[in-house]
């Protein structure tokens, strides 16, 4: 049981509305530990959302999620902030990076809520950021980085909680095809470390570099 | 599952999302301090607010300052002392309040009686005798400052006069009109009550008071020993009283009213209350309700008096103030969540709890109110000295408001952030990070 990161049975995400929307279906999936998985589908088809509950940002509408060993379904917000404290690291696509702060202080977010003070956040976050090969560019602005560069500092960022679970919705989807291979080596490279690495896509080549590809379909996911 | 659940919370006991106070403020002050735009905007208000706070107040104080130093120096320096039913004024009183630190001069005077007969010899010029009644005054030679007395022609009684008994008068403009003088340099004379004395100066001023100015002024000594006591026999100064009255003065005084003495003190600029207190003590120690004391409005009532008609408006407008800037800074503080909700959003995917975010948009909203505070409280300033400098009055600010505008301006960005740090908390993580 340990090495079952996550576990999904019978979840459904129903969006209320004048038409409510059926985004997931029934889904039910485990998840290793270290494992790299890559889960793929049209635009619309509910990759994200998806995602999004995995990471406790969304809760779904019925079903049950283990994360680790832990009721994740079954608790208050803050009992799933703190899961996502110390549990989830997250890549977006558009990067998601403060405009007004250095890259190293980008890195540094996270630990703000984990009580770690100013001198362990920088030393910590500059390690992040040397794993990221970003070292040399640590106090730069996001504005002065390429896209490649920012979404290395929003991985830096993502990993220096050190998380068992790195959750990337489209990470190369503003990227162009060498920036993108790049973020792709710095994932299977910590994934081999063993971090268990969940990237959505709707590239299939970047889908390949993953060890097992997971397909949504109209809110269906299938092997 | 309900084992499970019982290990959620037992597991995640020491690994929870927490903040410290220390961390939230270095967030916070990277927020405001690497956006200086967005803070000098928000601190707008409240630079305002405080600013114009500390300017009104400022300038009324100053401007308090100013009447109450300009009323010092021309009207709170006159005491006026003069009988009760209780006490009389002893001649002792002017010596013993002499010694009082702060006093100028002191003077007694009275007016000895409705009618006395006057008459100016003639035989100079013939043989007729001029006759009417006229108001006489005593005083002594510091009470003639007090009664104003101004000279025309020749000079005033002195010390001299008055330590002789000199049978010296001098004469009201109005009266020497009356009784035919113009000069005296050939030294007329004119007759009380068939007493001969020696007009030596004539005089104008006289309290202001026309009546006052036909009337006929002997120093206080020669009054005691001529007339007599206005106390009809009573102590007037002991030693001055047992020895000067005699059956004719008690006499004269019997049929007529002469009025009660009353001393003028004149002190040094702002010591007419201090030295008010004192005179009661310095000249009927044993019984300090014998005389009364009229001090005029010192600066404190003056001062209250003031108060009272600005404070009203200055609390209204630093209200007012106050209010605007808290608005502002509560505008501005929505804007910057509402424009930074995928930033808010992504704190919570990283593990803030709703309360770091409240914590952090309070934290900014407090630091630019102070700053706010800071900022207003200096133009405040700058203001009061402005507007004394064109005046050419003395700035004066209580330092208790600079003190404090800082602190206001910090309760004021709080009290505004409330609103927008609750619509912060509110801003779901999914919502926010689309993109
Ligand atoms: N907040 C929402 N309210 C209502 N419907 C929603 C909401 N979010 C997503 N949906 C709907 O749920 C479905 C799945 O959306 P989702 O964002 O998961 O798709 P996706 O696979 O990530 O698509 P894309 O590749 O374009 O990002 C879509 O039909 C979408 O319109
Ligand atoms: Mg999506």
């Amino acid at each position: 049981m340990p090495d079952q990161l996550v576990v999904l049975e019978n979840i459904s995400r129903i969006y209320e509305g004048p038409n409510p929307v059926n985004a997931l279906v029934n889904v039910s999936a485990s998840i290793q530990q270290g494992d790299f998985v890559s889960i793929q589908g049209v635009s619309g088809s509910g990759k994200s959302t998806l995602l999004n509950v995995l990471g406790l940002l969304d809760r779904p509408t019925a079903g049950k999620y283990i994360l680790n060993g832990l009721d994740a379904m079954h608790i208050s917000e803050r009992e799933r902030t703190d899961l996502r404290c110390y549990y989830i690291g997250f890549v977006f696509q558009s990067f998601h990076l403060l405009a007004t702060r250095s890259a190293v202080e980008n890195v540094e977010l996270p630990l703000y809520y984990r009580g770690i003070n100013r001198k362990k956040r920088k030393e910590s976050a500059s390690k992040a950021i040397e794993k990221v090969n970003l070292l040399h560019r640590s106090a730069s602005f996001p504005a002065t980085l390429s896209g490649g560069e920012r979404q290395r500092v929003a991985i830096a960022r993502a990993l220096v909680g050190s998380p068992k679970l790195l959750l990337c919705d489209e990470p190369t989807g503003s990227l162009d095809k060498n920036s993108s291979d790049n973020i792709l080596e710095l994932l299977e490279e910590l994934n081999e470390t063993g971090l268990t690495v969940i990237i959505v896509t709707h590239d299939s080549a970047v889908a390949n570099r993953s060890k097992r590809h997971l397909y949504v379909v109209e809110g269906q996911l299938h092997e | 599952m309900n084992r499970i659940k019982y290990k959620v919370s037992k597991g995640t006991e020491q690994r929870k999302s927490h903040l410290r106070i220390k961390d939230a403020i270095y967030d916070a002050f990277l927020g405001f301090a690497r956006n200086p735009t967005r803070t000098f905007l928000a601190a707008l208000g409240t630079i305002i607010g405080v600013g114009t706070l500390v300017s009104v107040s400022g300038i009324a104080t100053t401007a308090k300052q100013q009447v109450t130093s300009q009323f010092n120096s021309i009207l709170a320096t006159e005491i006026t002392v003069s009988d009760n039913s209780v006490g009389h004024i002893p001649f002792s009183a002017q010596e013993r309040v002499m010694h009082i630190k702060g006093v100028a001069h002191a003077g007694i005077s009275w007016q000895l009686m409705a009618d006395v007969n006057v008459a100016r010899d003639l035989s100079v010029s013939g043989p007729q005798q001029f006759s009417t009644t006229l108001p006489i005054y005593a005083s002594t030679p510091d009470g003639l400052t007090q009664m104003q007395a101004d000279i025309i022609t020749g000079r005033l009684f002195d010390k001299g006069n008055e330590r002789r008994f000199d049978r010296v008068a001098l004469i009201g403009s109005i009266a020497a009109r009356q009784l035919g003088i113009t000069s005296v340099a050939n030294r007329p004379a004119i007759f009380i009550n068939g007493t001969p004395f020696t007009i030596i100066g004539i005089v104008t001023g006289l309290f202001g008071q026309p009546s006052a100015l036909s009337s006929i002024i002997i120093p206080a000594s020669t009054g005691l020993d001529l007339i007599g006591s206005p106390y009809a026999g009573s102590y007037l100064g002991h030693k001055i009283n047992e020895k000067f009255i005699t059956e004719k003065s008690n006499a004269v005084l019997q049929n007529s009213s002469a009025q009660e003495p009353t001393m003028y003190v004149t002190t040094a600029k702002g010591a007419a209350g201090v030295v008010g207190k004192e005179i009661a003590y310095a000249i009927y120690p044993q019984n300090v309700n014998a005389l009364s004391v009229i001090t005029p409005p010192g600066p404190d009532l003056l001062s209250n008096a003031i108060e009272g008609t600005t404070a009203t408006l200055l609390i209204l407008l630093g209200i007012v103030a106050l209010v605007t800037g808290g608005v502002v800074i509560a505008n501005t503080s929505l804007l910057s969540v509402l424009g930074r909700t995928s930033e808010i959003g992504l704190r919570r995917a990283l593990g803030a709890r709703r309360k770091h975010i409240a914590v952090l948009t309070l934290l900014e909203a407090g630091c630019i109110g102070a700053i706010g505070g800071m900022i207003g409280a200096s133009l405040g300033v700058l203001a009061t000295v402005g507007v004394a400098a064109t005046h050419t009055w003395t700035p004066v600010l209580s330092y208790q408001i600079i003190v404090m505008a800082p602190f206001v301006g910090a309760i004021v960005g709080i009290l505004a952030g409330i609103y927008p740090s609750i619509r912060a908390t509110r801003i779901e993580p999914v919502s926010a990070l689309q993109h």
